[in-house]
């Protein structure tokens, strides 16, 4: 057998009675090694719904860093290098030996959760465009062109050089200035567009020329050079001339050129949750908190709850902290790491522990929850005619709320108890009414909508019959 | 207008702190709006001077052309100059190269590592052309070690690798990059009010006032060592997180403290680049924000704001 832990080793040892197993052979480094490359770089991968691991495993391998350290000196056919990689505060144990800290890929970002002005719904983000102009997410991408000098038969050889309309013919349409005298594109040349970049031409068979007729007599030559992809641009980067296996030139140009995030680009966090730009906001458009932070990116609460990815959370609260301690946070799974723990340190650093509250009953004995009286039970309750039962179960001893409903607009009014004031909008006085705390949620979220959920007690209903206008409300 | 009551308030403003690149004020007697626009044009409008064309004539380093120029695109350059200065776009004495004394400052940069040692590339090599424009000497400002502090690095070489350019500043804002934001961190809080029941606070232990205090993650309230009575220590410490009215409320004694926000009264926390100073900072954005008002109050008897505007027109006319 393999043991899981060295703790079911040593006990095993020490109790051989109660151990799960007495031919232990073996024993696993660390439980969180049956991961593999790509899922060991997830923060608290334990903490999140299985499906959001394995995209997350699969989007992993897109993300943009430093993908070899001699980038510089390859000639990659593509390319792409971040400008200010960062290791993450939130790592993991696996992370040390996959180099991840040495060559990460990606960014620590200050991330809001929040609906701001509704770009960003659907799975979109708002980035700071104060942010990009100091180089957040700002990449380099490299496009390399190949090409060599062809033998044609025994004689005729192509070679590299400036086409000449004069005596070449099917000339590109784009501009051959930028070629120098070898036929190359030199380094920090700006192109753009269909740019020739490696002139080329080849000889015509001049058995060829007669065939084709006089027009083309003059054509000694045949162009055969590459240009740029069209609506890319760029500056040469580097030109590499050499021999081939056959001894023939052979030529690489590398073009560079500048990427800065912009609309529609697609940002992931490391659980699964990937999203494009919907619009960029400067630094002043953005919210701000006491201490003058403002977020690199927003993202919607929205993508949180159907994906169940609490890992990301918990990540979010951990580099909270490992930014105001200066340290790394561990989110290796399978530790005992504790939300509890990581909040009690962000308490420390001087912010609230979590901030959420519910109003709802929790769920389990052991967190002093309920049980559920559910529909069902509910049907029961009729049937047997236990009516006040019924209403304490449902009511009093479940999210019972008071609001204070306006006498003559049967909307909910401002009260203050302590001063004792009631205030109506244009309207008087108020009445008391029980609600449950739901219903009282349903009826703001109405009002919100421009619907107005009106409350009719017993006194309004007088009121409404001594003034005949106002029944229709 | 007659019979309307005057909505005119006179705000008044006082300097808490103030340091060359940090001021802490408040400001009272007057609205979030007014706040907050204040707050907006010092990050986006206080013109500084940015390096904004840079042109490279030999650069062998690790890092590339664009890389680079927008390193130092980014350094903060010293600019009480620029509030006078012209933005190169509508400068009539020069055809925007740069070579005007009016819209641009020119600086050279010229390193080459000879040695085997690393050599950093950093602002102080830059050579201004105007002594007013230089980068931001961070140096003297706190008490660091001098001989350490060698300015913001650019680049590192080295041994035979070698930088040579000519970069050219002009006047901008940050609403068009960033890099020409004078603001470090502009950001502003209501003052907070805090009440304390001391007749309900009477009825805790002292435990339970200690675990009470301790709820707060910030420091606002202390036991007094004598009374045991709770006492606010720093009001402005709170974050309104509302941790310690989910205490209460948990021991169950709601009302125990409240907590509401003056409407009127901002703390102001600027924190300047040293581009300009913190508190001149201030002053430029309110001079800035008079000017956009004027433009609004100077287009008021010219036909073209009645056309712009229409009945608004006339509205901000007061009519």
């Amino acid at each position: 057998m393999i043991s899981m832990t060295i703790n079911d080793l040593r006990n095993a040892r020490e109790n051989p009675e109660e151990a799960y197993s007495s031919t232990y052979t073996h024993c696993e480094i660390h439980p969180s090694l049956i991961l593999g490359v790509c899922a060991s770089i997830i923060p608290f991968p334990d903490h999140n719904q299985s499906p959001r691991n394995t995209y997350q495993s699969a989007m992993g391998k897109q993300a943009m860093g430093i993908y070899a350290s001699n980038f510089q000196f390859r000639m990659d056919t593509l390319a792409y290098v971040l400008y200010y990689p960062q290791k993450p505060l939130v790592t993991t144990r696996v992370m040390e030996h996959l180099n991840f800290r040495q060559l990460p890929a990606g960014i620590n970002a200050i991330v809001a959760i929040a609906s701001y002005s509704g770009y960003n719904q659907e799975d979109s983000v708002i980035m700071n465009q104060s942010s990009i102009d100091r180089g957040f997410f700002r990449s380099i991408s490299y496009r390399s062109y190949r090409d060599e000098e062809k033998k044609m038969g025994t004689l005729n050889k192509e070679n590299f050089c400036r086409p000449d309309r004069a005596n070449t013919m099917d000339m590109h349409h784009g501009s051959y200035e930028k070629l120098d005298d070898d036929g190359l594109a030199s380094p920090g040349t700006r192109v753009l567009g269909e740019d020739v970049i490696i002139g080329k031409t080849t000889p015509i068979d001049q058995d060829d020329t007669t065939a084709l007729g006089q027009a083309a007599s003059r054509y000694t030559r045949r162009d055969h050079s590459t240009s740029l992809r069209h609506s890319e641009t760029g500056m040469v980067d580097q030109v590499l001339l050499t021999t081939n296996a056959d001894g023939l030139r052979f030529v690489k140009v590398r073009v560079r050129s500048v990427r800065v995030p912009q609309i529609g680009d697609k940002f992931s966090s490391r659980h699964g949750q990937k999203g494009t730009v919907g619009m960029t906001y400067t630094q002043e458009d953005m919210p701000w908190t006491a201490e003058g932070i403002t977020p690199d990116v927003i993202v919607n609460p929205h993508a949180i709850p159907t994906r169940m990815t609490i890992g990301q959370l918990i990540e979010c609260i951990m580099g909270k902290v490992a930014a105001h301690m200066g340290k790394e946070g561990d989110a290796t799974p399978f530790t005992d790491v504790t939300v509890d723990n990581i909040s009690k340190a962000l308490h420390k650093c001087g912010y609230q522990m979590r901030g959420f509250e519910t109003m709802q009953p929790a769920e389990g004995r052991s967190r002093g929850g309920c049980l559920r009286f559910g529909e069902m039970e509910r049907d029961c309750m009729i049937a047997h005619g236990a009516a006040h039962f019924l209403k304490e179960r449902l009511f009093d001893q479940s999210d019972t709320y008071r609001v204070h409903v306006c006498e003559r607009c049967g909307l909910i009014a401002i009260a203050n108890l302590k001063k004792n004031s009631f205030e109506c909008r244009g309207c008087r006085n108020k009445t008391d009414v029980h609600v449950p705390y739901a219903c009282k949620l349903l009826f703001q979220e109405l009002m919100s909508m421009a619907i107005a959920p009106r409350m009719l007690t017993q006194d309004t209903k007088v009121k409404l019959a001594k003034d005949p206008r106002k029944k229709g409300a | 207008m007659d019979g309307i009551a005057s909505y005119q308030r006179f705000p008044t403003v006082k300097i808490r702190e103030l340091k060359d690149d940090y001021a802490k004020f408040e400001l009272r007697n007057t609205d979030a709006s007014i706040a907050n626009a204040l707050r907006r044009v010092m990050i986006s409008e206080v013109p500084t001077v940015a390096i904004d064309l840079v042109e490279i004539e030999i650069n062998s380093t690790v890092l590339n052309d664009e890389f680079l120029a927008h390193r130092l695109g980014l350094v903060p350059l010293t600019s009480e100059r620029a509030m006078s200065m012209r933005f190169s776009r509508d400068c009539d004495a020069c055809d925007g190269d740069g070579q005007c004394e009016f819209c641009s400052v020119e600086f050279h940069l010229r390193a080459k590592c000879i040695g085997d040692q690393t050599l950093d590339v950093t602002s102080k090599d830059l050579y201004s052309s105007d002594h007013t424009v230089v980068p931001v000497d961070f140096s003297d400002a706190s008490g660091y070690e001098n001989s350490e502090q060698r300015g913001i690095i650019i680049v590192k070489l080295r041994r035979g690798q070698e930088l040579k350019l000519r970069a050219i500043a002009r006047k901008g804002i940050g609403k068009d990059h960033a890099k020409w934001s004078p603001a470090a961190t502009v950001t502003f809080m209501y003052e907070p009010a805090i009440h304390i029941n001391q007749e309900m606070m009477e009825s805790l232990t002292l435990d339970e006032k200690q675990s009470f205090v301790d709820s707060s993650p910030t420091k606002v309230f202390e036991i007094d060592d004598e009374t045991h009575q709770v006492k606010i220590v720093d009001s402005e410490a709170y974050a309104y997180d509302e941790e310690v009215l989910k205490k209460a409320e948990a021991m169950g004694k709601p009302g125990l403290v409240e907590i509401y926000a003056k409407e009127d009264s901002f703390i102001f926390t600027v924190e300047s680049t040293g581009a300009v100073k913190a508190s001149q900072l201030v002053l430029n954005a309110i001079d800035i924000l008079k000017q956009k008002l004027d433009a609004v109050r100077l287009s008021e008897d010219t036909v073209e704001a009645d056309d712009q505007f229409g009945e608004l027109g006339a509205h901000m006319r007061g009519g």
